[in-house]
This record gives structure tokens, sequence and C-alpha cells, in this order.
């Protein structure tokens, strides 16, 4: 009983690390731009489909990733400096509509490029690691190393740096941060490069986690990041990381050993709706 | 006379009478010659264009062709595409070539509807090949009976896309009746006693779900687990996790292939798999199954609406599906697809384009041999009495073994189960 209930905690952990990969992109943007940005979903097929191309090149995963985060983090700045950065002066909700058109573009363009049918991720990592009762797959494993470093990092660059000192002020106060001489567009910059590198490793991840790439892969994490960073409080890293992986939690348990009639998406999205009407700010954001 | 002359000139319009004649003859004999000119040109070409070329037979076809259920729609469209071709090769029905109208229907009901429309009002298609899934089946089967034009659902399971529609056959199995076999199979020949279900949750899922309990319930299963999932979901470590505490004999999976592959991966890494007996339907021999599962479905048991190459004809069969699309499987979603514009086509051939005529040819189908190699004919509800093929996967083959061919027709009869949908 024990080892099924840690084997149900590592599940969420898998599940709620990889929303908090494909959540971070959307929660940084937010937080510097105010733009909830819908086609990073966008950016995470294109990370799964550019890793499994460079995966099928190269033979090598390590390649692959790097690969495709960079290829990735050229299309976050394509989005900014094309997309949004000219919509900087209208309302926040001109941002939203293009946001959505852009992720629905970015789909369609993956299914005439690539086709419409699901991939597989040709990566075999080996025989799962078995520690008594309790069974890991290496992809988990990887998917938990994946997630640590990348948020050990994260947190370096926003605590240590200057250019993280910077994102920080912005998402304070961006008129504020431009008056005291921050390069605020050279910040903006970096928050989409790094962003979409991220919600790469994400796709890249998901992909081999469920062996499959396909151009809707995208759709269900659309929605799902939009309520993790409802949950976590707008714009707050730590709390899309604690969302995602209580939002793991909550599916894992709610779906397995309840009756109500939810799909996963449904728990998250009643989630969100309860959250709205009690807490607005979500879970770790500022009144 | 020239006086006359003259006064005529004056007085007429300035020719005189015999200039007048003159003229009118010339007229005439220019009119004469560009009458003949015209009528030697239309005999000379239409005539070619009626006796050259037949009208061609529109055969209308509907489906995801993109989407999250494109892997289903295009291996449909695949089917119906090689049996056209073969018919056209063969100089079509009556020196008439057959035409095919495709349609994407994006996996939507809405869509589906409004394709299904589109084509019979528009481009006004003798009858319609349903290559799409059951959701949406359902959704347009009310749509193209009203408007009283035949249509064949080649791989939808659903009960409800033919019931109380006259115009609407099925060219697969009831969902029910996999699910019932299925069931058969594990209690009755396995003597598995203890069963987890994964059904999905939508008319195809529900279908086969309906049959695995009843079926269950009847022949001395218990169900120790059931967990309904959306289409399309990816995630079942949570209820695997718990049905591998739980212990279960065998695990019954209604769903589409893609839900399919990630149960059998996830199944197999958490030890669920093989200790536990892999079962699933139709949807097993699915695209994304035979390219995506790997060496972790093998074992599995599908039951299955046929298997090529257990006889000359599918061998053959087989063997120039494999020239034509370079993949040596066949997906139930492109053979059942494939029989059913063969069916469809020669119902054509006997009873002519008029709808009544079509379905009158379809209900007297006689030793129509399926892509299995077995003879199938209708029931008076329109349902064929196709045998199921009960095959356990693998993965080198990229192909089923076949365990057996069930013709009981206490077991695969479609009839019964239409006291469940009322």
């Amino acid at each position: 009983m024990i080892s099924t209930i840690v084997q149900q905690i590592l599940n969420s952990f898998v599940l709620g690390s990889v929303y908090a990969l494909i959540t971070i992109g959307i929660t940084m943007i937010y937080g510097t731009l105010r733009i909830l940005h819908i086609a990073n979903a966008g950016v995470y097929v294109a990370g799964a489909y550019t890793g499994l191309l460079f995966y099928l090149l190269t033979h090598n995963f390590l390649l692959a990733v790097i690969g495709a985060m960079f290829f990735c983090g050229l299309i976050g700045l394509a989005i900014e400096r094309f997309i949004y950065r000219p919509m900087i002066p209208l309302p926040r909700a001109v941002a939203l509509i293009a946001s959505v058109g852009l992720f629905i573009f970015m789909s369609d363009l993956a299914r005439i490029l690539a086709g419409p049918l699901q991939r597989p991720f040709p990566l075999d990592l080996g025989q799962r690691v078995n520690i008594g009762e309790i069974s890991l797959s290496r992809i988990d494993i990887l998917i938990y190393v994946f997630t640590f470093i990348i948020f050990a990092i994260l947190w370096f660059i926003m605590n240590k740096t200057k250019i993280g000192y910077a994102i920080r002020a912005i998402s304070q106060d961006l008129d504020a941060s431009k008056i005291m001489g921050i390069n605020v567009e050279r910040s903006i910059q970096f928050v989409f490069f790094i962003g979409s590198a991220i919600s790469a490793v994400g796709g890249i991840l998901v992909a081999i986690l469920y062996n499959a790439v396909y151009p809707s892969m995208g759709d269900v994490f659309s929605y799902k990041a939009l309520a993790l960073i409802v949950i976590g409080g707008f714009g707050s890293l730590l709390g899309a990381v604690l969302a995602g992986l209580l939002l793991g939690l909550t599916e894992t348990f709610i779906t397995t050993y309840t009756h109500v009639p939810l799909s996963r998406e449904g728990i998250a999205m009643f989630f969100l709706i309860v959250l709205i009407l009690f807490r607005p700010a979500g879970l770790f954001g500022k009144e | 006379m020239n006086q006359f002359l003259f006064k005529n000139k004056i007085e007429g319009i300035g020719i005189t009478e015999k200039e007048k004649g003159g003229v009118a003859m010339k007229i005439f004999k220019k009119l004469l010659v560009l009458s003949l000119v015209g009528t030697i040109l239309l005999l000379g070409t239409v005539p070619i264009g009626f006796t050259a070329e037949k009208e061609p037979i529109k055969i209308g076809i509907f489906g995801p062709h993109t989407g999250r259920f494109a892997d289903m729609g295009t291996q449909a469209l695949k089917g119906a595409q090689f049996a056209i071709k073969e018919v056209n090769a063969q100089g079509g029905i009556d020196g008439r070539q057959i035409k095919l109208y495709e349609y994407d229907d994006r996996g939507d009901r809405k869509e589906a509807v409004s394709v299904a429309r589109k084509m019979i009002e528009q481009d006004k298609v003798a009858a319609v090949i349903a290559g799409s899934v059951s959701l949406t089946n359902i959704a347009a089967a009310p749509v193209i009976n009203s408007l009283k034009i035949p249509m064949v659902a080649s791989f939808s399971n659903a009960l409800n896309i033919v019931k109380d529609h006259p115009y609407c056959f099925r060219w697969c199995s009831v969902g029910d009746v996999q699910g019932y076999v299925m069931a058969h199979h594990a209690v009755k020949e396995k003597g598995f006693k203890n069963f987890a279900l994964f059904i999905q949750d939508e008319e195809y899922g529900r279908g086969i779900g309906n049959g695995m309990e009843v079926g269950l319930e009847k022949f001395g299963g218990k169900i120790v687990y059931k967990a309904l999932y959306s289409p399309g979901e990816k995630e079942f470590r949570s209820h695997l996790t718990h049905i591998k505490s739980l212990n279960p004999d065998a695990v019954f999976i209604s769903g589409f292939a893609a839900s399919n592959v990630t149960i059998a991966i996830q199944g197999h890494d958490l030890g669920v798999f093989p200790k536990a007996q892999f079962y699933g339907a139709c949807s097993l021999s699915g695209v994304d199954w035979f390219s995506s599962v790997g060496k972790k479905g093998n074992g599995a048991i599908g039951i299955l609406e046929f298997l090529t190459g257990y006889d000359p004809y599918t061998k053959k069969l087989a063997e120039e599906w494999e020239r034509e699309f370079k993949i040596n499987y066949v997906t139930h979603e492109t053979g059942l697809t494939y029989d059913a514009t063969r069916l469809l086509l020669d119902a054509i051939k006997r009873g002519g384009t008029n709808s009544d005529k079509i379905v009158k040819a379809l209900m007297e189908t006689k030793g129509f041999k399926n892509i299995g190699g077995v003879v199938v004919e209708y029931t008076e509800l329109r349902e064929p009495m196709l045998p199921i093929a009960i095959g356990s996967y693998d993965d080198d083959k990229k192909n089923f073994n076949l365990i057996k061919y069930v013709q009981d027709k206490s077991l695969i009869d479609p009839r019964p189960w239409y006291q469940y949908y009322k």
C-alpha cells in the first residue's frame, strides 16, 4: 500500500515537472510584458519536432536538446520582435488574440510540414529502475533531472545575475525600469529566448515520455498552462512550479481514487474556477 | 427604264430592285455557309464529347484528415483510393470512371454534418463512404439518411450510426461485439478471472465497454477496476499503478490506437504487463500502434476485424498493398474502407446509381469476400455478420499472429446489441 502511494507521488511529480516546464515560459513572459503567451504551446510543439529532427540527424540526445532549445529560442525572439513588440501600445487583449491565432498557425504549420500523423521518438533509454516495489522508467528520471537543472539555473540567473535583477525590476514596473536605465528591450528578448528554449525541453521530454510527436500535442497544454499560471499566481516562477506539482498530485489522486466524472483537463479547469472565485491572484500571487 | 430605275433608286433605299435581290442572295449564301460550318463544327465536336467520356460516378468520402484523429481518417482514405484505383483501372462501371470527392471533417461533429451536406447537395454524389470515427459518423448519419443517399460506415463501430437509418450500412463489427468476444476469449479460453477495464468515454469506447461488461458478467469474470478516459488521453500511470496493486489477470482497453500505445508502454514500464494480459479492440491495428508501440506491445491480444496474409487472396493483396504504400501492415481503417468501397461499387454495378437501387443491391450482397479472405453477408439490420479475428501482436513482424477466427454466430451477431440502444 505504501509503495503504491509512493509510486503515485512519483508519477505525480513527473506530471508536475512537465507542467512546470511548459508553464515557466508563459509565466516569465507574463511577468515582464503582461501578455498571456498562449503561443508558447506552439513553441513547445516546435521543440518536440525539432528535437526529433535533430535526434534523427545526429542520434545524439544532448545535441538534439541543445539544437531544439536554440531553434525555439530564435522562434521566441521572432515572436517578440514581430508580433508582440508592435502590440505593446495596444490593449493586452489584442496581443492575447494574436497569440491564440499564432498558436493555431504554428500547429497547422507543423501539420503541413510534418504531416498529420503521430511520429514516435525513437530514443531507447533502456530498462526501468526498480527500487523495491517502486518502479521508475529512465525517462521519469530524465524529467526529474532536467527540471531540477533548469530551475536551478533559472534561480541562479534571477537571483545572482544583472540580467535577472533587470527582469525582476521590469516585472515590477516596466516604465520605472526604463527610467532607471535598464535595457528593457534586451531583457525582454532574453526572457523570450529562455522561456521558449525551456518550452522546447518540455516538448522533447513529453515526446519521449509518450513516444509521440504530433501537430495537436500543444492543444491540451495550451489551456492547462493557462490554468497553471492563474493557480500559481500570475508571473510567479515559484508559483508556476508549485502549481504544476500540485496539479499533478491532484489529477493523479482524484482520477484514480475517486469517482469524480471529470477528465484531467476538467479537474484543472475546476481548480481554476474555484481559485478565481476565492483567490483571484492565485496561490502565490499578490493581491 | 432608266427613269424607272432612277425613280426606284430615289424612292427606295438607294439600290435597285435587281440589286436588292442580289444582296439578299449574298446574305442568304453567307448564312448558308455559316450554318454549314457551324453544323460541321457541332457535328465534329459535341458528339465526340458525348461518346468518348461518360460522366463519372461520384462517390463521397469524409473523415478526419487533419486534427487529433488524422491517423484514422487518412488511413481510411488510402483504402478508398486503392479500391477506386483498382476499379477504374479495369474500366470503371459500365464505362464510367469513379470520381472520389474527399472531405476533411477534422474529427468534429459539426464539420462532419457540414461536409456531408456539401457532398450531397453541392457535389451530387451517388453514395457516401463514412471513413470517419464513431463520434462524427453519429452526427452525420441522420443527415445523410434524411437526404436519402446510401452511406457505408467503413470502420466506425458505434451502433447508433446504422440504427433507424435505412440508407446507412456498416462494414465493420458493432463495438459491443468486440467487447463480448474479448470477454469470452479471456474467461472461457484463457481462464482469467479478474479484470481491469479502460473505457474511452465516447461512442466507440462505450460500445466496446458495454460488450466487455455484459460479457464478463455472463461468463463469470470479475471487474476489479474500471476507468473512463477522454479520447486522446496519454497519461495513464496513476491508473496503472493502482491496477498493479490489484493484481488483475487481464486489462481490457477500448480506445483509439494512440491511447492503446501509451497504456501498453506505461503499463510495461510499471510492470503491469506482461504479467497481466493486455487486450485491445480493433483500434489495436491502427497506424499509431504499428509505428510507436515497439516491443512493449508484444503479446498484446487484439480483437480485430480481419487479418491479412493468412490465405492466398489476402497474401496477394498484402503484397500489392506493400508495393503501393511502402508499408508492410494493413491498418483496420484502411482495410475496412477498402472493403466498404469495393462493396459499394459492387452494389452500384448491380443496381445503378439510383439511391434506392443501391440500397437494395447492398442488402442483396452475396458471396462478398472481405480483406481477411472471409465471405461476409448482411443481416436485415444492415449490419454485417463479420467474423472476428483474434491475434497476438509481434513487433518483429509488425503484425498479429492469428490465434483464431471467431465465426460462432452467438458471439458475433450484431442484432442482440440493439436492445441496449433504445
